[in-house]
């Protein structure tokens, strides 16, 4: 999920790191005082989980977490992202520093998408795993179509690259779908407050 | 671990929840280290120069396309696309030369190769416009046997050479050691402890 140097165009590297700033921006004025030291560990579960190759498919792909990191932080996602990104660019050289920003949007970006729509749900204690699920799912494959949406600048067929991406992907989808679920509905019982749920709510589950 | 959970009565739960979940990442998961990365590399196999190109973990890169440009004048010398194994050979270019081998898959992944002349040329047939050996004006059938000899003796240097060339070009690659994760974690807690001084120095 990481674009390397040296395939994109100046313009799209330019447009990236312009939505990167703005994103990260926004992301710390969130992160208050309470949120710092989750905003810190889902950094790290990020910047480890890109290790955790998923041996199914034609590519090879990672776990992302993104979807997770958003529905916990919301817009500080942004930062979070940023961050690992660039020690992952600095340790494991995955990506590179001109890439940054591109890559933060993809992620974050559409990490974004996926609890734009889902999060809403998380209150309710039926549809909570789903949302979990469906936000995991939706934010890799989010992630996919915007990396298939970068890599049209470059000589490529939009229809191939983004077919070749959702495939290799597709299982990490489904892996992180059920990876989502399984945190959410977790914390949702040990820790609601992390999900910013309301204490009636959790009283009313039972 | 936030701070409101000092105030939770979930706090044993939540902290052992939190901590699990990072080393659980750390260490069953990335014990063995596997990322998707590509690399490349080449080495000479007579007189091909042969490929490889690989994700870390040793999956090979199929189907991604491989072009040779050289470093000078960014002519393409060979092109073309891995095979199953990530492989992909081309002959050893005539004028000599550096080369960058750039593989790219379509996934937006990326990498490359330096060849440089002196690694291929050493032992192979006189590149053309290179001969700077003694003048062969002087044809004696002895000097035709040892440059035969020689060029003999050079092919099967190459040859044997090959699988100690390609297991070099394979240790260059860097690989992803638990210093690099731990490094990394560190420094993410770092930055939260200093994010969250600056705060309480803020609100003070």
């Amino acid at each position: 999920m990481h674009l390397s140097e040296g395939i994109l165009s100046g313009p799209i590297l330019l447009a990236g790191g312009v939505f990167a700033v703005m994103g990260t921006a926004i992301g710390l004025r969130k992160i208050d005082q309470e949120r710092i030291m989750t905003t810190a560990l889902l950094s790290a579960a990020f910047f480890v989980a890109s290790l955790v190759h998923v041996p199914i498919g034609p590519g090879s792909v990672h776990l992302l977490l993104n979807g997770l990191m958003a529905l916990l932080l919301g817009w500080g996602c942004f930062p979070a992202i940023l961050v690992a990104l660039s020690l992952q660019a600095i340790f494991f050289q995955f990506g590179g520093f001109t890439v940054l920003g591109v890559n933060v949007v993809i992620i974050a970006g559409s990490a974004l998408v996926g609890s734009f729509f889902f999060r809403p749900w998380l209150g309710d204690p039926k549809k909570r795993a789903v949302a979990g699920f469906l936000a995991g799912f939706l934010s890799v494959a989010c992630a996919a179509l915007f990396m298939a949406l970068a890599l049209v600048t470059t000589d490529q067929n939009f229809l191939v690259t983004a077919r070749l991406v959702f495939l290799a992907h597709l299982p990490v989808m489904v892996v992180e779908g059920m990876i989502t679920m399984f945190v959410v509905s977790f914390l949702a019982r040990v820790q609601p407050e992390i999900l910013g749920l309301d204490q009636h709510k959790r009283v009313g589950e039972g | 671990m936030t701070l409101d959970l000092f105030n939770s009565s979930h706090l044993k739960v939540g902290r052992v929840f939190w901590t699990l979940f990072v080393f659980f990442l750390l260490f069953v998961f990335a014990s063995p280290v596997y990322a998707h990365k590509v690399h490349i590399f080449a080495y000479v196999d007579g007189d091909v120069i042969k490929t490889e190109s690989r994700f870390n973990g040793g999956r090979p890169a199929r189907d991604c396309s491989v072009t040779v440009q050289g470093l000078n004048d960014q002519d393409v010398v060979a092109s073309g696309h891995s095979d199953e194994q990530g492989f992909f050979h081309f002959p050893v270019p005539e004028h000599g030369g550096d080369f960058d081998i750039v593989v790219t898959c379509g996934d937006g992944h990326r990498g490359a190769w330096r060849l440089e002349a002196e690694e291929y040329l050493s032992s192979n047939v006189e590149p053309v416009g290179h001969v700077h050996q003694q003048p062969q004006t002087t044809t004696l059938p002895h000097d035709n046997n040892e440059e035969a000899l020689r060029k003999i003796i050079g092919e099967e240097v190459d040859k044997k050479l090959a699988p100690l060339r390609r297991d070099l070009a394979r240790l260059a690659e860097k690989k992803t050691d638990l210093h690099d994760i731990l490094g990394g974690i560190g420094y993410l807690l770092g930055l939260a402890g200093l994010a969250a001084y600056m705060q309480f120095k803020n609100r003070k």
